[in-house]
């Protein structure tokens, strides 16, 4: 308690020292003057009396010290005149600091990039209310490979039934809308969403209602609930437009609530429509096989995600025992976070936040390094002092006031560089990255940087602290005095730094250099398809004004014959999903062979289904191989037909005669199609996704609404677009044109990902290798420096300069190769943590390895010979005489 | 803890090495002057040590306020701004609780250490050094 109170009085004064001792000279005057007062009262003359006051109350000066130390802290008051004597120190040599400022900048700032974005996407609570309890339970198909799976209404509806499991279950179904009430019309993102989904996000409307169960009837009347940034854009945030009623689909919808901000998920949801489960579901939306519905539930309170799932794993594994057609699945809960983030995302992450950790060390080592060469060079001062009698600890925290103002500096910079490459990380990353947008330099990530700050400090200025409080009083005296090689001891600590900063290095590099080996297998894939100047874009024919099939069908064929007259335009179809992961439907399908027994009798092959208009393969450039393409006269009421992709030929028919037979996809639409095509492979999910079976029919016998226009186009296809629009738009004037985009364009975006981690991650890495160039450059010409006099006396009894050259070259190669072993093991043991984002490359690739450790080499090398070079000019006659 | 720390602390490093006795017992006659006479300032509170030791002891005045700065410091005394006899700014100091709980612990330690002393001196000596 004293304690306390000594040092809250001593704190007071400190920040109020000035003050104190004002107040203290006030106070001795006062005590003079009353003396001299006292004494002139008693007869002296006031010469006499002003004596005799300054004798009896002592010595002014000395008191006057005393009181000022004891009102101090005195470790603190030392140390900020270490901070000032530090400054005074790094100011006289400014290249010097400004490397070392600078080094700690790149490391600093790269972490607080970093960090700022795994805030923002890993670390900050999702925005809805108590988002802990909110999961996604989703189906695994163990033959998918997947735990993602999409759920049927059937296992929907029992989870809704399991009241002490989960608070509320909502089904949901994400896709998109016309609104073409007025003006151009215009395509939305909508969730269709039954009346659970509100409650479920737990948020309530900014305005008006949510929908209420007997609205998710499917007879009901059409309402919609407005999300906050499609009402602010298309209604100007008009409270009015409650009640108000609108076309979507050019259909009447009443417009019955609006959601909040951030109160959705998914967040990209514009609009929001009833999903019409309601009622009495039908015997098609019960079967278990249909899996159309995501899911998402909030847990009951004081239920965990893991009680959750033990339960629903028994009940999917009595299903799966229980359904033929659910051999293979049961459930997996995703939390809401986890399920948002994806696991891919997650480890890219954790990878980057390592590489720009170890990028960090490496300044702070190369710091420590520059310190320690500086220390050395002033063992002769800090010698001195301890004979003066410095105690240890007030050599070392002076020597740690250097390394705290270097990296409060290079904090300083950093947070300024980590704020704009935090920008720069933005502009370039890929937009599929949830919450990047809202990633910024925040008070938690201030709060980081200051912490980062003082681990800097820390690491870099231990070792030249340690080293000079190390310094004996009088041994450098001798050393320094006149030596031959000074300091060994402080070579080896030095040494060893750069040992570890080259190991770091090569971890980074070889991450870097994985990933790089990735990305170009990635470029090499070959897509099955030519993707040059095709221009694609989503459109939907409205039930309102084409309300059946045929009309659906007559409606894309007025369009595409008008998309073909456009100049400029070489061929154009539409099929109902673009390959490689652009969009659309591809609905799973089971298939049998004419005559084929179904199951269990004999194993159905399943095939993804697609919808494809005549021209499709010549159009986006998927070879045919057999047979011939769809044409106009596969019509709605000609022989059925279907084209099946190669490898689904041969899953099917493994005798190789293909064309003219029959299958039929046996569960769902059940009609006998003649095989007249096959066509090539194309990868549907994805550049790194296996090919898989497919089947193609023509739209004509399967007349779907929503499909994707791909249009090849002679000239760049930008210049194209505003024509092919107006085409659209003389046939059908309210059709919006939605996703415009280009085939390049989806390929590029299979590769944004890795291009993006691999960017940074040589940014890096280079930065990495670098700053241990630096390093190992300091190090090597600070150890010739320091050998001058040595070296001439080699040279002068007879070295020659190949010699000397061999020594440094000696030195350097041992400090590699120590650096190069440590950094191999090290990447050994965590290049694993990438295997996740490598494709077709092992976390231990040998290729990748060696560049890494060959880049190394030669940067070492280069950094090497300036120090070499000048070794070899020294002269022996000048070094002699050199002290 | 406290008997010590009241005599330990008048040889920190920022005392004045003179006599170590005086300055341990000056803190302890600061104390008992505010105890008994009430807020005084610095030059107060010498006049009165002068007073009661009749010239016995010689006091460097100015080794009151490092006194008054040490048991401030405690939080045994407190100070105030005032006006002195001579109508000038003048610190006043006034005992605490805290204060005068010391003060009373240290008076009885005083009153046994002096017994101890008295009897050692007074013990007849057995032929010199």
């Amino acid at each position: 308690m004293k304690r306390v109170w000594r040092f809250i009085s001593r704190l007071h004064d400190l920040l109020a020292s000035h003050r104190s001792e004002r107040d203290f000279n006030q106070e001795v005057e006062l005590h003079l003057s009353l003396l001299i007062e006292k004494f002139m009262g008693d007869g002296m003359s006031p010469e006499d009396a002003q004596d005799a006051a300054r004798r009896q109350f002592g010595n002014v000066t000395s008191l006057s010290e005393i009181h000022g130390e004891m009102r101090s802290f005195g470790g603190v008051h030392a140390f900020f005149r270490d901070l000032r004597h530090g400054a005074r120190v790094l100011r006289k040599t400014p290249a010097w600091t400004a490397v070392a400022v600078l080094t700690l900048t790149v490391g600093i700032g790269a972490n607080i990039a970093i960090f700022s974005v795994i805030q923002a996407v890993l670390l900050k609570p999702l925005p809805y209310p108590d988002p802990v309890r909110l999961v996604v339970p989703c189906t695994i198909f163990q033959r998918l490979n997947t735990d993602r799976g999409n759920d049927s209404f059937a296992d929907i509806l029992d989870w809704k039934a399991e009241r002490d499991l989960f608070e509320s279950v909502a089904a949901l179904i994400p896709g998109s809308t016309d609104l073409t009430d007025g003006g151009e019309p215009d395509r939305v993102r909508a969730l269709f969403v039954d009346d659970a989904y509100f409650q479920v996000m737990g948020a309530p409307p900014l305005l008006g209602r949510f929908f209420t169960a007997a609205e998710n009837l499917p007879s009901a009347p059409p309402v919609v609930v407005l999300g906050r940034n499609l009402w602010m854009r298309r209604y100007g945030g008009d409270p009015g437009v409650i009640a108000r009623r609108i076309e979507v689909r050019g259909a009447p919808a009443t417009i019955v609530g609006v959601a909040q901000a951030d109160s959705t998920w998914p967040s990209e949801g514009e609009i929001f429509q009833p999903l019409g489960t309601g009622g009495q579901p039908d015997a098609d939306m019960l079967r278990r096989d249909n899996h159309e519905y995501l899911a998402l539930a909030r847990l009951a309170r004081g239920v965990s995600i893991e009680q959750a799932q033990a339960r629903l794993t028994v009940i999917g594994a009595r299903i799966a025992e229980r359904e033929s057609t659910r051999k293979g699945t049961n459930w997996k809960l995703h939390s809401l976070a986890a399920y948002v983030i994806g696991p891919t995302l997650r480890q890219t992450l954790i990878v980057l936040f390592g590489a720009v950790v170890l990028v960090l060390l490496i300044a702070c080592v190369n710091v420590a390094n520059l310190l320690l060469a500086r220390g050395a060079a002033r063992e002769r001062e800090v010698s001195i002092r301890a004979a003066l009698g410095a105690g240890r600890g007030r050599i070392a925290t002076q020597f740690l006031a250097e390394s705290v103002l270097l990296s409060v500096a290079g904090g300083a910079a950093g947070i300024v560089a980590g704020f704009w490459g935090l920008k720069a990380l933005i502009l370039r990353a890929p937009s599929d990255i949830p919450r990047l947008e809202q990633a910024h330099v925040d008070v938690r990530v201030l709060a980081f940087s200051v912490g980062l700050c003082l681990v800097a400090a820390l690491i870099a200025g231990v070792a030249p602290a340690w080293q000079a409080a190390r310094v004996a009083p009088l041994q450098s005296f001798h050393e320094a005095g006149r030596s031959v090689s000074a300091g060994f001891r402080a070579n080896r600590v030095r040494s060893l730094l750069v040992v570890t900063e080259l190991a770091l290095a090569l971890v980074v590099l070889i991450g870097a250099g994985l990933l790089i080996h990735s990305v170009a297998r990635i470029a090499k894939v070959e897509p099955g398809i030519a993707a040059h100047n095709v221009l694609t874009m989503g459109l939907s024919l409205p039930d309102s004004r084409y309300a059946r099939g045929p009309q659906v069908a007559d409606g894309f064929e007025r369009v595409l014959s008008a998309v073909r007259r456009v100049p400029g335009v070489i061929a154009a179809s539409a099929t109902s999903a673009l390959p490689l992961g652009g969009g659309g439907f591809y609905l799973g399908r089971v298939f049998l062979r004419d005559g084929q027994p179904e199951p269990p009798a004999s194993a159905d092959t399943a095939a993804a289904w697609s919808v494809v208009q005549p021209g499709y393969f010549a159009t986006v450039g998927i070879p045919i191989l057999q047979g011939r393409p769809f044409t106009n006269e596969d019509g709605a009421n000609s022989t059925p037909v279907i084209i099946v992709s190669q490898s689904m030929a041969r899953a099917m028919f493994p005798d190789g005669r293909v064309l003219g037979r029959r299958m039929r996809s046996w569960r769902d639409e059940n009609v006998y199609r003649e095989i007249v095509g096959v066509v090539g492979d194309v990868r549907h999910y994805g550049l790194t996704e296996d090919a898989t079976n497919t089947v193609y029919v023509p739209h004509t016998q399967n007349a779907w609404r929503s499909l994707t226009l791909v249009v090849r186009t002679g000239p760049d296809p930008a210049t194209v677009l505003n024509r092919v629009r107006d085409a659209i738009w003389t046939v059908d004037r309210k059709l919006p044109v939605a996703d415009v985009r280009t085939l390049e364009q989806v390929i590029d975006r299979n590769m944004a990902r890795s291009r993006f981690s691999m960017f940074l991650l040589i940014l890096f890495g280079g930065a990495a290798v670098v700053l241990a160039a630096i390093g190992i450059y300091g190090m090597i010409a600070y150890a010739v420096a320091q050998r001058t006099r040595e070296i001439g006396i080699r040279m002068a009894l007879g070295a020659d300069r190949r010699t000397v050259v061999a020594m440094v070259a000696r030195n350097t190669a041992a400090l590699a190769g120590a650096g190069i072993v440590c950094g191999v093991g090290a990447a050994v043991a965590l290049t694993r943590l990438l295997q996740s984002m490598l494709y077709e490359v092992s976390a231990t690739d040998a290729a990748s390895f060696g560049g890494a450790v060959l880049l190394l080499l030669a940067l070492g090398s280069a950094a090497a010979c300036v120090p070499a070079w000048r070794a070899s000019r020294i002269d022996p006659v000048s070094t002699l005489r050199y002290e | 803890m406290n008997r010590a720390s009241f005599y330990a602390m008048s040889k920190g490093r920022a005392a004045v090495k003179r006599s170590d006795v005086l300055q341990g017992t000056l803190d302890l006659m600061v104390l008992k002057t505010l105890d008994a006479l009430g807020p005084l300032h610095g030059y107060g509170i010498a006049r009165r040590i002068e007073q009661v030791s009749k010239d016995v002891l010689r006091l460097n005045e100015g080794t009151v306020y490092t006194s008054l700065l040490r048991l401030q410091q405690q939080g045994w005394i407190a100070s105030a701004w005032g006006l002195s006899e001579n109508n000038r700014r003048a610190k006043f100091y006034s005992i605490t609780g805290r204060g005068r709980k010391q003060l009373a612990s240290e008076t009885a330690d005083w009153g046994r250490i002096a017994g101890v002393i008295t009897r050692l001196l007074a013990l007849a000596p057995r032929g010199g050094e």
